[in-house]
């Protein structure tokens, strides 16, 4: 008998979220005015969206959001959800995240963790990273297999973190989080990163199984932001910031697999900038989505991609606006 | 064996983690990661960094509990300590505040949000 070798990647650890609900939400640009009246409105209720990513499609913008199970209640009471619901909405019950850490920037990595889970008959809705966290968004219910899926190429150190968040120490509370409010977010510098490529693709959700696409994880890559996002029923848009060497190298093999849809045109590539920043417990805290993206909104620049997820806030913006987009966040911010 | 001093960063922050040890990297220190106490104590078991920084707020074991672990250990007690300490003293929710970082037996303290650049300065004056 033939046994296949496969080799394992050490990884820090793996977390499991808890219930969400995650809402994608498709809109032209008069859309962010409900995108924003719906943060601000979560924010005045004190509901957290541990996760918002976004990415630009033509002329649209593709939006998920997630909020704890347990605030959706409240957040029905919201009249914005109303009416961003009255727009192109999906409401997702019984979400959930798989969150695997570091993930090194390395795009063979996440191309592996892609079809690990994909081999195992496990939906992916999403995917975003943050500096050291890889996010992917399943359902609820699927968590546990997904951990299984996963260790059959990476493996956990000895007497790892646990999968779950442990709040209880021989008796007594131990606390992971502090629940505070400060009108400014207090973070820990601010990066503006030039020269970067942002590649754009869409293809049918079943190329993630095949084998072009088990082949971009032989591209040896690191990216600096990476989101997966379903843009339409059995269709998944991707959008990769990596510098102008590494676009290089993707942009061609990314390329010809777009193209095996002849449907639209469905891979660009533009020049781009990135702001990135995180601070302390930005998980825990209600109301960092929302003044980051109110924010960035407000200041008028094009906004190509965001990313708030584990404790890092990611802008991608068009070549030359990255000073000034980092400028207008920093209204918002307080540095060290 | 490399002489590149080790230094174990430990946080469940995993992004603070990671940018703290891409920080020390680019300083020409080696980096061992660890996510909570427990995970921390082990690392430390099987690779004697020379520091340790360390956060207060952990699952399992938090960052006083690991320290003074440290501390009172002959084993372990010359390996550097710099804590991390709470994000504000204003938190009233929050039993893990600056001051209680002062009252443990660490080498050093830094307050959150920290300044990298500050913190490679504490770690090189402490080795």
């Amino acid at each position: 008998m033939q046994v296949a070798m496969v080799d394992t990647v050490r990884i820090g650890g793996i977390k499991l979220s808890g219930e969400l609900v995650q809402l994608d939400l498709l809109g032209s640009t008069p859309a962010d005015a409900l995108l924003v009246d719906l943060l601000k409105s979560a924010t005045a209720a004190k509901i957290n969206i541990p996760h918002l990513h976004q990415g630009n499609r033509e002329a649209a913008r593709q939006t998920t959001l997630c909020f704890a199970a347990d605030d959706f209640h409240r957040l029905q009471q919201i009249p914005a959800l109303a009416t961003v619901s009255g727009q192109r909405c999906s409401v997702r019950m019984a979400a959930g995240t798989l969150t695997l850490f570091p993930h090194g920037c390395n795009l063979a990595f996440i191309i592996r963790i892609i079809m690990a889970l994909e081999r195992a008959g496990i939906t992916i809705h999403g995917i975003s990273t943050s500096v050291s966290a890889l996010v992917v968004h399943i359902d609820f219910a699927q968590l546990e297999r997904s951990v299984e899926a996963v260790l059959t190429m990476c493996r956990l150190p000895e007497n790892h973190t646990p999968l779950r968040p442990v709040v209880v120490l021989d008796g007594e509370a131990v606390e992971t989080a502090a629940v505070y409010w400060e009108p400014k977010i207090r973070i820990y510098g601010m990066e503006v990163v030039t020269d970067l490529r942002l590649l754009r693709l869409e293809m049918p959700a079943p190329l993630l199984r095949s084998a072009a696409f088990a082949g971009l994880a032989t591209l040896q890559g690191k990216f600096r932001l990476l989101l997966l996002q379903k843009v339409e029923q059995q269709r998944i848009g991707m959008v990769i910031a990596a510098d102008l060497k590494v676009s290089e190298k993707i942009g061609a093999p990314l390329q010809q697999m777009a193209d095996t849809d002849r449907q639209q045109r469905c891979f660009t590539e533009s020049a781009a900038e990135l702001v990135c920043f995180h601070g302390p417990h930005f998980q825990d805290r209600y109301g960092i989505a929302e003044m980051c993206y109110s924010e960035a909104c407000r200041s008028g620049l094009v906004i190509e991609a965001v990313a708030c997820t584990g404790t890092s806030v990611h802008f991608a913006t068009v070549a030359g606006q990255g000073r000034r987009l980092a400028e207008c966040l920093q209204n918002v911010c307080t540095l060290p | 064996m490399s002489d590149k001093q080790l230094i174990l960063v430990v946080d469940d922050d995993t992004d603070l983690v990671e940018m703290i040890s891409m920080k020390l990297e680019s300083e020409d220190f080696r980096v061992a990661k660890a996510y909570d106490g427990v995970e921390a104590f082990d690392r430390i078991k099987e690779e004697k960094p020379a520091l340790v920084i360390l956060d207060v707020m952990m699952p399992r074991k938090d960052g006083y509990a690991l320290c003074d672990e440290l501390k009172n250990s002959e084993e372990y007690k010359d390996i550097v300590v710099v804590l991390l300490t709470a994000v504000s003293d204003a938190i009233s929710s929050t039993n893990y505040t600056h001051m209680g970082g002062k009252t443990t037996l660490a080498d050093d303290y830094v307050p959150k949000p920290i300044d990298l650049d500050k913190l490679v300065e504490i770690v090189k004056d402490n080795l």
